[in-house]
């Protein structure tokens, strides 16, 4: 059976990171820490500042963040 | 800041299969852990995890790795030490790496005795059966990007390609989903290689975005390909990064 999802929210990717992480800034200025997922990253998915992007945020600590899909535009 | 993706303080989870090719980590009816295979056109399956947590991503490794018939892929950035380590301590090892580029656009020069333009549907087909059965004979798919074996009917829009007495001897493929290009595929008929032609469309396809207004694009490149790496470092391509494809072979 398949259980609840995590928070997803959009956002705008303010940084890039050593250790293929991103700074990932939130619509209401929160910033959180963000890997890509397995996914994106299976898709050779290339991730950039500015970038939109939708992002899981983790349930243990909401400073934490996979980001799920990266919007074209 | 200095977070680890995977940390201490071990979360009690129960991980189920949700389909053939799909797990789920559940920590109190919550899902906090995903793990994924897929199919690629070659036939190879390509695993992925995400998880919080260190005991997770190997909880979740451990279920696909003991459902799933061997060989096993992933495909991970080399800088990401933790999700290197992770499918490293699930048993899989590293066979091959990609170098990723940056690289420079600039303006196209002209190539002597070669047209270089748009593809059309018919041509472009023959010249990827050539192709696939070429690389089918030497390196096999498993050192290919996934792109040569696919492509929607009719749509040539990412192609451009050589044109030597009237036959296609290259192409190159270019993708623009975001505003950083990504050159997918540069490929020549075997008995036409050694002539330029590679370089010949390359610089055609940065001269193209050069244009458009484009000042960078990107490539990953087989680090054993020699010749691919002598091709876009001598156009002045610069080293950004570095994805590792890891595989276990059997049990």
């Amino acid at each position: 059976m398949a259980g609840k999802g995590g928070i997803e929210v959009e956002g705008t990717v303010v940084e890039c990171l050593r250790d293929a992480k991103f700074t990932v800034e939130l619509p209401n200025g929160h910033r959180v820490l963000a890997h890509v997922s397995g996914k994106v990253r299976k898709n050779f998915i290339k991730v950039l500042p500015y970038d939109r992007v939708l992002v899981e945020l983790s349930p243990y600590d909401l400073n934490r963040g996979r980001i799920l899909f990266r919007y074209r535009s | 800041m200095n977070t680890l993706r995977f940390t201490a303080g071990d979360p009690a989870v129960e991980i189920t299969q949700i389909t053939p090719r799909l797990w789920h980590a559940l920590d109190d009816d919550r899902v906090t852990g995903r793990g994924e295979a897929i199919t690629r056109p070659d036939g190879r399956i390509f695993l992925s995890v995400d998880a919080w947590h260190r005991s997770v991503f190997d909880q979740l490794a451990r279920a696909m790795l003991a459902a799933l018939p061997d060989p096993l892929h992933t495909v991970v950035d080399e800088s990401d030490q933790e999700l290197l380590a992770g499918w490293q301590r699930a048993g899989l090892t590293i066979r091959r790496r990609e170098w990723e580029y940056a690289v420079p656009t600039r303006p196209a020069l002209p190539a002597p005795g070669l047209t270089i333009g748009p593809a059309e549907d018919g041509p472009l087909r023959e010249l990827e059966r050539v192709v696939r059965a070429q690389i089918e004979e030497t390196v096999g798919w498993q050192e290919m990007p996934a792109e040569v074996m696919v492509r929607p009917d009719g749509d040539t829009s990412m192609y451009t390609v050589a044109v030597e007495n009237g036959e296609y001897v290259g192409l190159v493929r270019v993708t623009q989903l975001t505003r950083l290009p990504r050159i997918g595929l540069i490929a020549v008929r075997a008995d036409r290689q050694r002539h330029g032609i590679a370089r010949a469309l390359l610089t055609h396809a940065l001269g193209a975005l050069h244009q458009a207004g484009v000042g960078t694009a990107t490539a990953e490149v087989n680090e054993a390909n020699v010749a691919a790496t002598a091709l876009f470092e001598g156009i002045g391509a610069r080293r950004t990064g570095s994805t590792v494809e890891l595989v276990r072979h059997g049990r």
